[in-house]
């Protein structure tokens, strides 16, 4: 699969801000970083918050997390184990992607509903804003 | 640049005048039957040109030409506008975190962890 550029909405960089230690914020940009050459790293998401987000993505990530440290042994880690997500779609088809856009970052719990409650909405939005 | 003046060079028609006009309709219509895309004849009083005469088939192909055009124009524009809208690169938007993307994105080797024997 060719690379492909990884960008990032408005929404998603402030949500990189809104991480609590600069550590988190590296290794969700190293986690994005690895998705230029593994666009379908991530898994794929189904309905949430009544939106349908089954063209998305969500890729788990946790403060300790090396992503560029090339591991002979693959760490295993339970999904509870990572309190943090991800959230991206490849554009124009998951099929055949050449942008994976990071439409959301944060805790998969959270006041406003977590992570998957503000990709929903901004991902209703995106689709909505499209020719 | 001058009042009037385009930077393309503009073909020059032969002006006729009304009655010159009125008396060539028959043979401009027979003309424009034979071929839609013969050139279009100019007109006006005192031969200062007023109105053009062309084809119906010459104008509709002329019309499709504009909408062509301003299509071309409407999707040049947005497609910058699109890859705008998908958002900021990833290595800008670790610029903009104060981070530095040669030295986050660059791979690691993982080290050797302790007790592990030499290679």
């Amino acid at each position: 699969m060719d690379q492909v550029n990884v960008t990032l909405t408005d929404e998603a960089k402030a949500d990189l801000r809104a991480l609590p230690s600069q550590r988190l914020r590296v290794v969700a940009l190293q986690w994005m970083q690895r998705l230029k050459k593994s666009p379908d790293l991530g898994a794929p998401l189904d309905w949430r918050e009544g939106q349908d987000l089954r063209e998305a993505f969500k890729l788990y990530f946790a403060e300790n997390d090396t992503p560029l440290e090339q591991n002979l042994i693959a760490k295993k880690r339970s999904e509870e184990g990572a309190p943090y997500r991800i959230v991206y779609r490849l554009l124009p088809s998951a099929r055949k992607p050449a942008t994976a856009q990071v439409i959301a970052v944060g805790p998969k719990y959270g006041p406003e509903g977590g992570v998957y409650a503000r990709a929903a909405k901004r991902y209703e939005i995106l689709i909505d804003l499209e020719p | 640049m001058g009042r009037g003046k385009s930077p393309t060079k503009r073909r020059s028609y032969e002006v006729l005048g009304t009655r010159e006009l009125r008396d060539q309709i028959p043979a401009i219509l027979r003309d424009l039957r034979a071929d839609v895309d013969s050139e279009p004849i100019v007109g006006g009083a005192n031969r200062k040109p007023e109105i053009v005469i062309l084809s119906y088939d010459g104008y509709l192909g002329l019309m499709d030409q504009i909408d062509n055009l301003a299509i071309a124009t409407q999707a040049g524009e947005r497609i910058p506008a699109a890859d705008a809208d998908l958002g900021t690169s990833l290595e800008d938007a670790a610029r903009e975190l104060g981070l530095d993307p040669d030295e986050i994105f660059a791979e690691t080797e993982e080290p050797a962890p302790h007790g592990a024997p030499a290679a």
